[in-house]
């Protein structure tokens, strides 16, 4: 093998790969998908009762329902208004603060309060915002007891939300480009039939195939790092997250390489996304829905990436490094065996 | 436009597309993971709060107020009960009543560690407005409630339900590329010139396509709506997921007109993809997303599938949804055969 033919290659694949839409896409898309997800996952998981008021007047109960923690408020600055995101579900409930309210609570006098209920907002929710809104207006009618609550706290604590979708985004960031930029790769040479050029030139199929490989790596790695860092994560632990980061790219492009060495369509490898995508993302599954046992998830390889990089993003350090990289080496050293041997099989078809 | 032509390019899609023994399987085995899927998740969604309460004095008040407020309760044996269940998540938070609660005012919260910081907010307040309604501190306040909408306090639609009519979404749009693919493949390889020299026009040509899209996608969500819904509402469901396999071969078709090759299709295809997966999550979560995701005509046949499985809804109410899609999917094809005409001229 010679590398600075390689090297050549790859100077060619970033001139070429640069103005190729995909490349564009796989860059761009892990930042995207990121931001949807952080987006959509953020207030699907927290899922804090949301309660919309229509103040008729103003006065101290807007403040205080504004600085608890249990609820979020919105406040709306018409009846209709108020009414449509109820409609809407954008609130689990919204309610009327009529004028007087607060002279009323403190002169004693009976106050009626009128609330729209979203249909489909869950029980607890309804069940916090009666609560919240009946602790404040305890307060405002001054007929609060100060009451002791002794707090005690059991089992370990969980993952924050942001945690929990971080593997998804990991993922996303790693084998986009680390598994379509090789594929992709190899699938276009073969349909254009600029293999065969490149074939009976005095260039080896290793060179070729290290030369997709290292496109596909620099993506995966560049990628992977970017959203460590876009999120804060990196900092905690530079040196662990390049070696695992590494490690994932690794596996990323040498799948993204077998692939493209045995399909010859992209709607096959499209197809493959679908499914082999349940196989690849399967622990990040496990983390979304925590009641999934996670022994289940070790028998996925992926798994050995995402718990060391969220272990380090959640304590800041990992107990048991050395276990993860010689699992996540042994993989990839399987994955190149692989990899070698379909070259040798399938290389003279390509 | 020649039914015989049609019927004969249709055949020679079909049989390429199973052909590829890969390509059929896989798409078999998406559709058995989703079946999956569907039924690892539990038949039930818990939407209440299950107080557990362990007291040394006797308490009245608060056992009608919190079936008032649709919370369960869980009256435990002792305190280790309280903790093993807390610990075990079998109940949402626990509270213990110690004998001198009136006198000392202090109660004890048991919550998971798990927790998050707003909900234990949430569990002491619960605890104090216990402590307010069993000790006689009630407020003075009415209220009156109107519920927005069907009622699903206490019986709410398990997200395994919530799911049907996304993954059958899903698997409409998956198939979209494969559409895309076979157009831009017959401009890609001159095909569509040398089928063209033939008594074929160019109207049998996308016909066909369109009749091939249709089986691929309407089928695997057909199958997956049955073998998870079952018969129930079959006539309209099926309705729904015609217009809705029509809107992903337009969206295929147009896809397939721009793009010049498979890099562009898989480029276009997973931007317009991500922006028509979107509205799903909305059925997933309400509210979770604002207004806006209604401009996207996919919500239609998502929200239109929601609300036939999950609510009943009759045909009437569905009108809108079956509207919006055949307007979308009459622009999109439209903008397809303009951008199509343009490159074959």
């Amino acid at each position: 093998m010679n590398l600075k033919k390689v090297f050549v290659l790859l100077i060619k694949e970033l001139k070429l790969g640069s103005k190729s839409f995909i490349i564009i896409w796989c860059l761009i898309a892990p930042f995207f998908i990121s931001i949807v997800i952080s987006l959509i996952f953020g207030s699907f998981f927290i899922r804090t009762p949301r309660l919309g008021i229509y103040f008729e007047g103003e006065g101290e109960f807007k403040s205080l329902i504004h600085e608890t923690k249990s609820i979020k408020t919105e406040d709306y600055k018409s009846l209709d208004l108020l009414i449509s995101s109820v409609k809407d579900g954008r609130v689990d409930i919204g309610i009327v603060i009529p004028e007087n309210f607060e002279e009323k609570l403190k002169k004693g006098e009976k106050v009626s309060l009128k609330s729209y209920v979203f249909g489909e907002s869950y029980a607890r929710n309804r069940a916090i915002i009666v609560v919240t809104i009946g602790n404040i207006i305890r307060q405002i009618s001054e007929k609060e007891i100060e009451i002791n609550i002794e707090t005690e706290n059991i089992g370990e604590k969980g993952l924050p939300w942001r945690l929990r979708v971080f593997p998804l985004i990991v993922m996303v960031a790693i084998f986009f480009g680390g598994l379509f930029i090789p594929a992709t790769s190899l699938i276009e040479e073969k349909r254009k039939k600029t293999l065969d050029a490149l074939k009976v030139s005095s260039l080896h199929l290793n060179e070729i195939t290290l030369s997709k490989w290292l496109f596909g790596f620099i993506v995966s790695i560049f990628t992977g790092i970017l959203i460590l860092i876009i999120n804060n994560i990196f900092i905690i632990n530079p040196s662990m997250l390049t070696i695992f980061t590494i490690l994932g790219a690794i596996m990323a492009t040498s799948l993204g390489v077998i692939l493209g060495i045995y399909l010859n369509d992209f709607a096959t490898l499209l197809s493959f996304w679908k499914i082999g995508g349940i196989v690849l993302f399967f622990p990040v599954i496990q983390y979304l829905f925590p009641k999934i046992p996670e022994l289940i998830s070790k028998i996925f390889p992926t798994y050995y990436i995402i718990k060391p990089i969220l272990e380090i993003a959640d304590k800041g350090y990992i107990t048991n490094s050395i276990f993860y990289i010689i699992i996540l080496i042994i993989i990839n050293l399987i994955l190149f065996i692989v990899l070698n041997l379909s070259l040798k099989s399938k290389g003279e078809y390509l | 436009m020649n039914l015989n032509n049609i019927l004969i390019l249709t055949k020679k899609d079909l049989t390429l597309f199973f052909k590829n023994r890969f390509f059929s399987m896989i798409t078999i085995l998406g559709l058995v993971a989703f079946i999956i899927i569907y039924f690892a998740l539990p038949k039930l969604e818990e939407d209440k709060i299950k107080i557990g309460i362990y007291s040394d004095v006797s308490l009245t008040k608060i056992y009608y107020f919190l079936e008032l407020h649709d919370t369960e309760v869980y009256d435990a044996s002792s305190i280790e009960d309280l903790k093993e269940k807390v610990s075990k998540k079998v109940i949402s938070f626990g509270i213990y009543f110690p004998s001198n609660v009136k006198e000392k005012k202090t109660l004890k919260l048991i919550v998971n560690a798990e927790t998050e910081n707003e909900m234990k907010e949430a569990y002491e307040y619960i605890a104090k407005e216990l402590f307010h309604t069993e000790f006689g501190y009630q407020l003075n306040i009415e209220s009156e409630n109107e519920i927005i909408g069907v009622d699903l306090a206490g019986k709410q639609i398990p997200v395994r339900k919530r799911l049907i009519p996304i993954l059958a979404f899903f698997l409409i749009i998956a198939e979209t590329l494969g559409l895309s693919t076979l157009i831009s493949d017959e401009l890609e390889n001159k095909t569509i010139y040398a089928l063209l020299s033939t008594p074929v026009t160019v109207g049998d040509i996308f016909f066909s396509k369109g009749v091939m899209g249709l089986i691929t996608t309407l089928i695997p969500s057909l199958l997956f709506i049955l073998i998870t819904v079952g018969f129930r509402n079959f006539p309209l469901i099926f309705l729904l997921l015609i217009f809705g396999s029509l809107f992903a071969i337009s969206i295929g078709f147009l896809i397939g007109s721009i793009a010049k090759d498979m890099m562009s299709i898989i480029g276009y295809g997973f931007v317009i993809f991500i922006l028509i997966i979107i509205p799903s999550f909305n059925v997933l979560a309400p509210g979770t997303l604002s207004s806006w995701v209604k401009i996207i005509p996919a919500y239609y046949l998502v929200d239109g599938l929601h609300k036939i499985i999950n609510f009943n809804s009759p045909f009437l109410s569905l009108l809108p949804n079956i509207l919006i899609l055949i307007i979308s999917q009459g622009i999109l094809f439209l903008f397809g055969s303009l951008i199509l005409k343009r490159r074959l001229i």
